[in-house]
């Protein structure tokens, strides 16, 4: 599995939808259980699965699915 | 698929959220544990843990989460009762200043400085010991895991000492509230480690105390904190001697080969033996089953002062070279208990598999012959007391034991009852006996014609209720003191006196103690004005023994269906005495 399908499935899987929904615009507002609990999951999952460390600053800016990607290409994952 | 509670443990060490989730799609137990959380910090994110920690004891986890920060118990709801409160807080988050601005106030080193947060602090616990509408469950707390300014300061005013005396409050407060207990949150942080609980990015987000990865641990420690909810408690332990009471074979090493001492190697089964000695202290049975000779397991025990355990410690010895599993149905035989009361205790992989391919209900606590995973097997908590009551259980069973030998001497029946000397008192419940009315309540299966599990809550409002009578009876003989062993309840609508409940520990069956109750009710019935006493018998897959009670006692049948079976007594017409040989003792 790619990177990008990894974090596909992921969010998939937190989220309880299917990965075929989701596209780099999926955001907080299009995904219902992705609130402020839901955030919080998702970075433990994105530390826990990539090897990675958000920043406090940058966890409330996770807003879509392709912030989410860019951070963790910025933090090395190769996409 | 069924996931085995081994999976499940590990799936929560894990602690991987989607693998829980897609867990928990399988795994939907249909009992509801409804738990009612306060907290002072966002723990929410650990639901699906939680729900999955108590699916593997059966119960399917309804939460309510308060409102952040708020920490009054809530109002008691009559349409969908909670089965148990949960409280967590934390230091940091009730005193906040204290905790952030320490060290910056280098006038206040004073322990009387504390004083103020302290009273606080009792105020809340007197809000909690007055609750009473379902058991509470509160966390200890540890140290704020960052060296945040002066928590590791030794002033007498610094966070390290505040919260060892938060803790010390809180401890005294819950040993003394039978309704409350601990949730050993100090203890579970230290076997984690600071290092992975700690995540102060989360703590400052969105208040989360510890690192979600520890999310499925500490579901795991919270439901075995609650375990006495869910699970009962094993009665009996059945113990190998060879390699785990000590190390080394009998037979072939001789007493005098053994190991069990201060000294390694034998310091390690000389703790298992500690071990057992305390959990037999409260109230679980122990029993020996040793394929050696009884003669050179009863010189090993004469012969090794070393030795913790004597073999009285033993409810029953088996030394033979049948197969453990013929012995142990034996022995439940002999106790009058059923297997699934039992757990195993073997370094024998041979026996420990027999063990759970023949009585696959016996829970077999150790899972490998290496001696420190054995000692720490013993702290699985379905061995562990679920009350702080006082226990002589072992006492009870052996004193049972004696009245089984004179009961076999004795040429009849009633010359057996007449010998032992019986002698009973009947209390109305208060609130002394509000403890043991409960635990009678939530314990007894055999003897027990309904089967309520009633909550202290409710025991003490009948307690002051005029439409309400609870009695209790006290019994013993002359091989001893049982104790409290039989209630009874009848409640009063529309001018009609209804049984409630009516069961007595089975330890007593068999010697008219359930006629005396029934009779003592009866008078005080009548001297109340009624003429007639409804009564139910719910049949359940335990308490045949008490099916025929009602009807031999004098309650006529009435209209029954398939869960029950009805019957009236008519007080007027049945004058009422408690069999002749057991003699009343007023109350004191």
């Amino acid at each position: 599995m790619s990177p990008r399908e990894q974090l596909y499935q992921l969010m998939a899987d937190l989220f309880a939808i299917d990965a075929s929904e989701l596209s780099p615009a999926s955001s907080r507002e299009s995904i219902d259980r992705w609130d402020s609990m839901g955030t919080i999951d998702l970075v433990a999952q994105l530390e826990k699965t990539f090897s990675v460390r958000f920043d406090l600053l940058e966890v409330d800016q996770l807003l879509t699915l392709e912030i989410v990607e860019k951070s963790l290409v910025e933090k090395g994952v190769q996409f | 698929m069924k996931l085995q509670p081994k999976e499940v443990e590990l799936l929560l060490e894990d602690g991987d959220r989607i693998a829980i989730q897609k867990a928990l799609k399988d795994f939907s137990p249909s009992v509801p544990l409804r738990l009612h959380f306060l907290r002072t910090a966002t723990i929410e994110g650990s639901a699906p843990f939680l729900q999955l920690a108590f699916a593997r004891r059966g119960r399917s986890l309804e939460a309510e989460w308060g409102e952040l920060g708020n920490l009054t118990p809530p109002e008691k709801s009559e349409t969908s009762p909670i089965d148990a409160l949960v409280i967590y807080w934390r230091p940091q988050d009730l005193f906040p200043s204290h905790f952030i601005r320490h060290g910056q106030k280098p006038e206040l080193k004073q322990s009387q400085d504390l004083q103020p947060i302290l009273d606080h602090f009792n105020h809340l616990l007197n809000q909690w010991t007055e609750w009473k509408d379902a058991p509470i469950y509160i966390v200890d707390t540890a140290l704020p895991h960052l060296k945040q300014a002066g928590s590791w300061s030794s002033a007498l005013n610094s966070p390290s000492v505040l919260i060892q005396r938060l803790n010390l409050q809180l401890n005294e407060v819950i040993a003394s509230h039978s309704n409350l207990h601990l949730i050993p949150q100090q203890a579970w942080e230290m076997t984690v480690g600071a290092k992975q609980l700690e995540d102060l990015r989360l703590d400052l987000y969105g208040k989360i105390p510890f690192s979600p990865n520890q999310f499925g641990s500490w579901s795991s420690m919270v439901s075995d904190a609650m375990i006495s909810l869910t699970t009962a408690r094993r009665k009996v332990l059945a113990v190998d001697a060879d390699n785990t009471l000590w190390g080394g074979v009998l037979g072939e090493d001789g007493w005098a080969g053994l190991t069990c001492g201060q000294a390694y190697p034998g310091n390690v089964f000389l703790r298992i033996q500690e071990r057992l000695l305390s959990l037999k202290d409260s109230g679980l049975l122990l029993v020996l089953l040793s394929k050696n000779d009884e003669p050179s397991v009863r010189e090993a025990f004469e012969n090794m002062p070393e030795l913790r355990l004597s073999l009285n410690d033993f409810i029953e010895v088996h030394c033979n070279y049948d197969e453990k599993h013929l012995n142990l149905k034996l022995v439940a035989k002999s106790l009058n208990l059923g297997t699934e009361s039992f757990a195993f205790f073997d370094d024998s992989d041979f026996e420990r598999q027999q063990m759970s391919s023949f009585l696959p209900e016996v829970l077999v606590i150790n899972e490998n012959p290496e001696a420190i995973s054995m000692l720490e097997s013993l702290e699985h908590p379905e061995l562990r007391p679920h009350d702080s009551l006082p226990s002589d259980t072992h006492l009870q069973y052996q004193q049972r034991q004696e009245r089984l030998v004179a009961e076999e001497s004795a040429p009849t029946k009633e010359a057996f009852l007449g010998s032992l000397e019986i002698h009973y008192r009947v209390q109305p419940l208060n609130e002394g006996l509000v403890p043991r009315a409960h635990q009678l309540c939530q314990k007894t299966n055999q003897f027990n014609l309904t089967t309520r599990r009633h909550g202290e809550a409710q025991l003490r409002s009948w307690m002051k209720d005029p439409n309400a009578i609870v009695l209790l009876l006290e019994a013993g003989d002359r091989f001893g003191d049982q104790g409290w062993v039989a209630l009874a309840i009848a409640t009063k609508e529309k001018s009609q006196w209804t049984l409630d409940s009516f069961l007595m520990s089975c330890r007593v069956l068999g010697r008219g103690l359930e006629d005396a109750l029934m009779a003592h009710l009866s008078n005080t019935l009548t001297t109340k004005g009624a003429s007639s006493l409804n009564g139910t018998f719910i049949p359940t897959k335990k308490n045949s023994p008490c099916a025929k009670f009602l009807p031999d006692f004098g309650f006529e049948p009435t209209e029954s269906n398939e869960e029950r079976d009805n019957f009236r007594l008519h007080l007027s017409s049945s004058p009422l005495t408690c069999p002749s040989h057991l003699k009343l003792i007023k109350p004191t």
